[in-house]
C-alpha cells in the first residue's frame, strides 16, 4: 500500500487536523477533522441530503458516511499510524459528525486504533495523507494535538517525515504527529 | 479583601496543580527512546486542545540523512501545481457563488480561471501525456497529428465527463456524484486495460517491422529498411488512441459542472466545462507537438547513419510501445 507512487492528480482538496486520543488503557484512536473544498463538499452534501432541506437527518448522515468514508476503508481512511515498523490497522469509525462551515463540508470522526499503555514509552507517528494524491490532503499537524487522562504521560510534536523510510511515498510537505506515551 | 486574597490563592493553587499533573505535553523528544533532546514546546492540561501553533521549526531537525524521492525539483514543481489548482478551484467556487448572486460581469474572469485550472490540471499525471509521447515515438506523425492527438484526448476526457454527469443528473438529481465516481472507476479500468493493449499493439508493430527487415536483407540493407518500416500514423489510428485514452471521464470537470447545476446554472456548467477543456487541450497539444518534434529529431539523426536508420526507427517504435504499455499498467495498478 505504501509503495504506491503519486500517479494520480488531485481532484479533491481537504484541510485536516487530528487529535491522538488516549484513555486509561492506552492509545485508542485518531480524532479526524476534515474540511473539504467547497465544490466537492457541496456535491457530497447534496448527494446525502435526500430531502434537500439543507440539514442532515440521522439516515442522511449515515448515507454521507457511506459515500465519503467507506471507499477509504481499504486505505485505512488515509490514517497512517506507524508503531515501530508496522502500520496499525484501523478498527472502526465512531462518532461521525458532519457540518457545513462557510459553505464547506466539515467531517469529524474517530478512527479507532489500539496500542496498550505500559511503564515504558511507546512511540507512534500519525500521518494523514493520500499517497495516490487523488485527494490532496493538507494536514496541519502544527494545530493537531493529543488528549489523554491524567493517569498517562503523553508527549507529542509535529515535524516533517524526513528520514522515515516507511513514509517515503508521501509528498515532501506532508507532516507527521510524533507521539510517545507511558503510564 | 481577605476573601478575595483567599480566592486568588486557591485559584493559583488549582492552576499550579493543573500544570503539575498535566498529562499531555507538546515537546520534542527522540524517537529512539532517549530523552536527551527533550525540550518542552508547550504544556497543556489534559483534555484541552492546543490553541496556538508551536514553533515547529524548533523541533527535531536532525535525522535527515535519508533523502526522499519527493525532494526532487520536478516533484516540488508538481506539488506547487497542485497547490495552485487548490487556489484556482476555491476561486472558481467563489466566482460561481458571486454570479449566482447577480455578479454576471465576472463571467470572463471566471472562464479565464477555468482555462488556467484546466492547463494546470492536465499537467498532473493521468491525462495521456506519456501516451502521446510514447505513441509518436512508435509511429511517425506530422505536426497536425501531434496537435490532433493531444486535443482529441482532452476533448474525449471532458465530453465523457459532461455526458456521464448529465445522464446521471437526469436520473439521480443532486445525489449524482457518488454514482458518477462508481461509473468513472469502472470506465477507468477498461480504459487503462485498453491503453496497455495499445502499447502491446505498438510493440507488436515494432517486432513485425524487425522481422520484415531481417527477412528483406537480401535486397540490400537500405532497400530493406524502406520495405520494413511502417508508414505514418493514420487519422483512424489517432481517433482510436484518443478514444481509448480519453474515455475516462474527468472528475475535475464533473465536479465544477455539478456545482453549477446545483446552483441551477446550466449554461455556466457547459461554459465552464468548455473553458477547462480548452485549458487542458493547450497543455496536451504542447506535449503532442513536443512528441512529434522528438520523433522527427530521432528520424533526422537516424537518416545520417545510413543502413542503421531502420534499426533505430524500430528501437524507437519498441520504446514508444513500451512507454504506452507501462503508462497503462501503472494506472491500472
Amino acid at each position: 500500500m505504501m509503495a504506491t507512487m503519486s500517479w494520480a492528480h488531485p481532484h479533491v482538496f481537504a484541510d485536516v487536523t487530528v487529535q491522538a486520543v488516549f484513555d486509561e488503557t492506552g492509545f485508542i484512536g485518531v480524532q479526524n477533522h476534515w474540511e473539504y473544498d467547497e465544490i466537492y463538499g457541496t456535491s457530497m452534501f447534496a448527494a446525502a441530503d435526500a430531502n434537500g432541506d439543507g440539514l442532515l437527518s440521522k439516515k442522511e448522515l449515515e448515507s454521507l458516511k457511506e459515500a465519503t468514508l467507506d471507499p477509504l476503508a481499504k486505505q485505512n481512511y488515509y490514517n497512517y499510524v506507524l508503531s515501530g515498523t508496522k502500520f496499525l490497522p484501523a478498527l472502526n469509525v465512531e462518532n461521525f459528525q458532519a457540518t457545513k462551515k462557510n459553505g464547506k463540508l466539515v467531517l469529524d470522526y474517530l478512527i479507532r486504533f489500539f496500542v496498550p499503555v505500559s511503564n515504558e514509552y511507546k512511540f507512534l507517528v500519525i500521518v494523514v495523507a493520500d499517497p495516490s494524491n487523488y485527494i490532496q490532503i493538507t494536514s496541519d499537524m502544527g494545530n493537531s494535538d493529543a488528549k489523554a487522562p491524567d493517569a498517562l504521560e503523553v508527549e507529542y510534536y509535529d515535524d516533517s517525515l524526513d528520514g522515515l523510510t516507511m513514509m517515503k511515498s508521501f509528498r515532501s510537505e506532508v507532516e507527521g504527529l510524533y507521539v510517545r506515551f507511558k503510564k | 479583601m481577605r476573601s478575595s486574597v483567599a480566592t486568588l490563592f486557591v485559584a493559583l493553587l488549582l492552576l499550579c496543580a493543573q500544570f503539575s499533573f498535566s498529562a499531555v505535553t507538546k515537546k520534542k523528544f527522540s524517537m529512539d527512546g532517549s530523552t536527551a533532546s527533550a525540550e518542552t514546546v508547550e504544556s497543556i492540561a489534559s483534555s484541552e486542545r492546543v490553541k496556538s501553533k508551536a514553533p515547529s521549526d524548533s523541533v527535531v531537525q536532525d535525522n535527515q540523512s535519508v533523502v526522499s524521492i519527493h525532494d526532487s525539483h520536478i516533484f516540488c514543481l508538481t506539488e506547487n501545481f497542485a497547490d495552485q489548482q487548490k487556489k484556482l478551484r476555491e476561486n472558481i467556487a467563489a466566482k460561481i457563488t458571486a454570479m449566482k448572486n447577480g455578479e454576471s460581469g465576472i463571467i470572463w474572469t471566471f472562464l479565464l480561471i477555468c482555462f488556467l485550472y484546466g492547463m494546470l490540471h492536465a499537467l498532473g499525471p493521468g491525462h495521456g501525456k506519456s501516451i502521446v509521447v510514447g505513441y509518436f515515438l512508435a509511429r511517425k506523425g506530422k505536426w497536425k497529428h501531434g496537435i490532433a492527438l493531444g486535443a482529441g484526448i482532452t476533448f474525449t476526457h471532458t465530453l465523457s465527463a459532461v455526458i456521464l454527469l448529465f445522464v446521471l443528473y437526469g436520473i439521480l438529481k443532486a445525489a449524482v456524484f457518488p454514482s458518477f465516481e462508481l461509473g468513472r472507476q469502472g470506465i477507468e479500468k477498461v480504459s487503462y486495460g485498453l491503453v496497455c493493449f495499445t502499447g502491446l499493439l505498438l510493440i507488436g508493430i515494432a517486432v513485425h517491422d524487425l522481422v520484415k527487415l531481417l527477412r528483406s536483407r537480401h535486397i540490400g540493407e537500405n532497400k530493406a529498411g524502406e520495405v520494413a518500416v511502417s508508414k505514418n500514423t493514420s487519422w483512424k489510428e489517432l481517433i482510436g488512441v484518443a478514444a481509448v485514452t480519453g474515455i475516462v471521464p474527468c472528475p475535475a470537470v464533473a465536479l465544477i459542472v455539478l456545482f453549477c447545476l446545483l446552483n441551477s446554472m446550466v449554461a455556466l456548467a457547459l461554459a465552464s466545462a468548455g473553458a477547462v477543456c480548452v485549458g487542458m487541450t493547450v497543455t496536451n497539444m504542447l506535449f503532442g507537438i513536443a512528441a512529434v518534434a522528438l520523433k522527427k529529431g530521432i528520424d533526422k539523426g537516424a537518416a545520417k547513419t545510413g543502413w542503421l536508420a531502420a534499426y533505430i526507427h524500430i528501437v524507437a517504435s519498441f520504446a514508444g510501445g513500451l512507454v504506452v504499455f507501462l503508462a497503462g499498467l501503472f494506472m491500472l495498478c
